[in-house]
């Protein structure tokens, strides 16, 4: 039952990562290497916090975003003028910058020794004991996390990450902002990932460098590339799936005991590269977030009835129009 | 009549290339004012120049007797100018009815603040915006392809889809480049109408373009740019009958050495890609 509810726990924190990853890399179109980065930014600052201050992990939580998001602010006023291959590499550089800082700064991170002893949230005034109790405050703290993201992701504001990822030009002809946008975007998604690396700390009890490299940031990339850019159900299947890879290796006693840590990144390359070759959109392709045709037919908006509309009379019938 | 939008001694140079020198035009409110020129004439140049992508050098742009030299590029709509770009700049993996919608400004359904914390508001201004859309698409004659993705409309669907996202954002000056370019005919006095109609509404338009069709159709006045330099200004009749026109422009514009646009078919010019 704890095994359950730990892989429970461990799911859920990967789902926020791979949500929140996907506002920037899948709907703005920025891939970030940086995310992994983010998360440390946040369980370090939530574990600080807990340890020397005796915050209450909820609120460090709220710390934690806001200094992760703080981050992220700096980073996208830095990067706001490039984008593509140049974002991805300076994310890059971001996440080792970030890892560097953390394994250098021993006064507050301890360095390599890592901060141990992260303590539980406390509610109602009782710290929490048991893993069911984790478990529970977790998925609570994920369920309005993916509301909220699934808010943002299925509304016009989702729309307007999109339109910035087609073309700038347009959107900004369009009188949107879009530096404003990307750094907006920048900010939620480095926000989320502060939460979700509160509610790792929480969990292990324990932080170190190690835990949020790059290897971490490919990673929940790879959840997104596996379940589908642009989508959040996706995103989050994507988590769960290759989350449990390592889960199904070590319960399924076919790989020996001694290879399981390399044998998991080879399956995970493997996994990847199939992903890309095979189904590129991933397992959940992205959707329109507006369906015209159907809202049309539930009557929430009605087509115009005005006989002979000069425009609408003639249908177009240029190459290609027929599909 | 009063102006609208007026530039005066507009000069940009891109390194040592001078593609505006010392320009002057003017649109007046309610009419098309139509641009033309050879290839690299500067016409785009001075688009951009208006609308905020293109910096100038020297020169200022009037707007509604307002200076708005040096305006940024999202300002624009704001102010009530809106523009189109000749390679479409269309969103080809949102649909159709998506690429309509985000013409639409200030929406309560894109702010976070309303979003979350009062999403009751932010659904009813957003069905109320999706009516509108589905209204223009009508208009245009784009409603039966509403759900279908950008990238898989034709080249002259994909022409009405930008003249649709302009007429969305409610500016009061609408700027096309090239709007006719590469257009069968049934797509071209579609085009046609669909700004007669917005003229006739009260919209001031001003038009970059090669076809001769929709110049001399649905123009009022005419200026024709060479070498980034203004050589005549008139009726699309008196432009027709200009002898220095004719030089640079009606006569050669069929020999090699002079890189007159072509008008492209969409053959030639496929689906523009979205980089």
């Amino acid at each position: 039952m704890s095994y359950l509810l730990t892989l429970v726990t461990f799911f859920s924190i990967g789902i926020i990562l791979a949500m929140s990853l996907n506002l920037l890399m899948g709907f703005t179109g920025q891939v970030s290497m940086a995310h992994g980065g983010f998360m440390g930014i946040g369980a370090y600052t939530a574990a600080w916090f807990a340890i020397n201050a005796e915050v209450n992990m909820v609120w460090a939580m709220l710390l934690a975003a806001a200094a992760a998001a703080l981050i992220g602010w700096l980073f996208a006023l830095a990067t706001v003028r490039i984008s593509g291959d140049e974002f991805i590499l300076a994310s890059f550089a971001l996440q080792m910058v970030i890892i560097e800082a953390i394994s250098r700064w021993t006064d507050v991170t301890r360095g390599t020794y890592g901060l141990s002893g992260v303590p539980k949230p406390e509610l109602f005034g009782e710290p929490m004991r048991t893993i069911e109790q984790y478990a529970v405050f977790t998925v609570v703290v994920t369920l309005i996390c993916a509301v909220v993201m699934m808010r943002m992701a299925g509304s016009t504001f989702g729309l307007v990450l999109r339109g910035v990822r087609e073309s700038v030009p347009s959107m900004q002809a369009l009188g949107r902002n879009t530096v404003r946008v990307k750094i907006l975007v920048m900010v939620i998604a480095s926000a989320f990932a502060g939460i979700a690396g509160t509610l790792q700390a929480s969990m292990v009890t324990f932080i170190h460098p190690d835990s949020f490299t790059i290897m971490l940031s490919i990673i929940i990339v790879a959840y997104l590339l596996v379940g589908g850019l642009g989508n959040m159900w996706g995103a989050a299947l994507g988590a769960v799936l290759l989350l449990s890879i390592p889960e199904l290796i070590a319960t399924s006693d076919v790989i020996p005991s001694n290879l399981l840590g390399p044998m998991e990144r080879v399956i995970y390359g493997v996994v990847l590269m199939a992903f890309v070759w095979f189904r590129p959109k991933g397992i959940i392709a992205e959707r329109p977030v507006l369906r015209v045709g159907r809202m049309l037919r539930r009557g929430t908006v009605t087509a115009p009835t005005r006989p002979g509309s000069p425009a609408s009379a003639t249908t177009p019938d240029a190459p290609g129009a027929t599909r | 009549m009063t102006t609208m939008l007026d530039v005066a001694n507009a000069s940009v140079s891109f390194g040592g290339l001078r593609a505006l020198k010392d320009v002057s035009i003017s649109a007046e409110e309610g009419q098309v004012t139509a641009l033309i020129g050879p290839n690299g004439a500067g016409k785009s140049t001075l688009l951009g120049a208006v609308s905020g992508f293109t910096r100038l050098d020297e020169g200022r742009v009037t707007f509604r007797g307002q200076d708005i030299t040096g305006m940024r590029p999202h300002q624009g709509v704001g102010l009530g100018l809106a523009r189109t770009f000749q390679d479409l700049e269309v969103m080809q993996r949102l649909t159709v009815a998506e690429n309509v919608l985000l013409g639409f400004p200030d929406q309560p359904a894109e702010r976070l603040s309303r979003l979350l914390l009062t999403p009751w508001v932010a659904n009813r201004h957003h069905r109320a915006t999706v009516q509108k859309t589905v209204d223009l698409l009508d208009h245009v004659g784009l409603l039966d392809r509403a759900d279908t993705l950008a990238s898989d409309l034709s080249y002259g669907e994909q022409k009405l889809l930008v003249v649709a996202r302009l007429l969305a954002t409610g500016a009061d000056m609408l700027m096309l480049d090239e709007p006719g370019a590469g257009l069968p005919d049934v797509n071209l006095h579609q085009i046609g109408s669909v700004l007669r109609e917005a003229v006739a509404g009260g919209r001031t338009v001003l038009l970059v373009d090669h076809n001769m069709d929709l110049i001399m159709n649905y123009a009022d006045r005419v200026t024709v740019l060479h070498h980034g330099q203004v050589i005549a200004t008139g009726t699309p009749a008196q432009i027709q009958a200009n002898q220095a026109v004719i030089d640079v422009y009606f006569s050669r514009s069929h020999t090699a050495q002079d890189p007159v646009d072509e008008p492209l078919t969409p053959s030639q010019k496929g689906a523009p890609d979205a980089s």
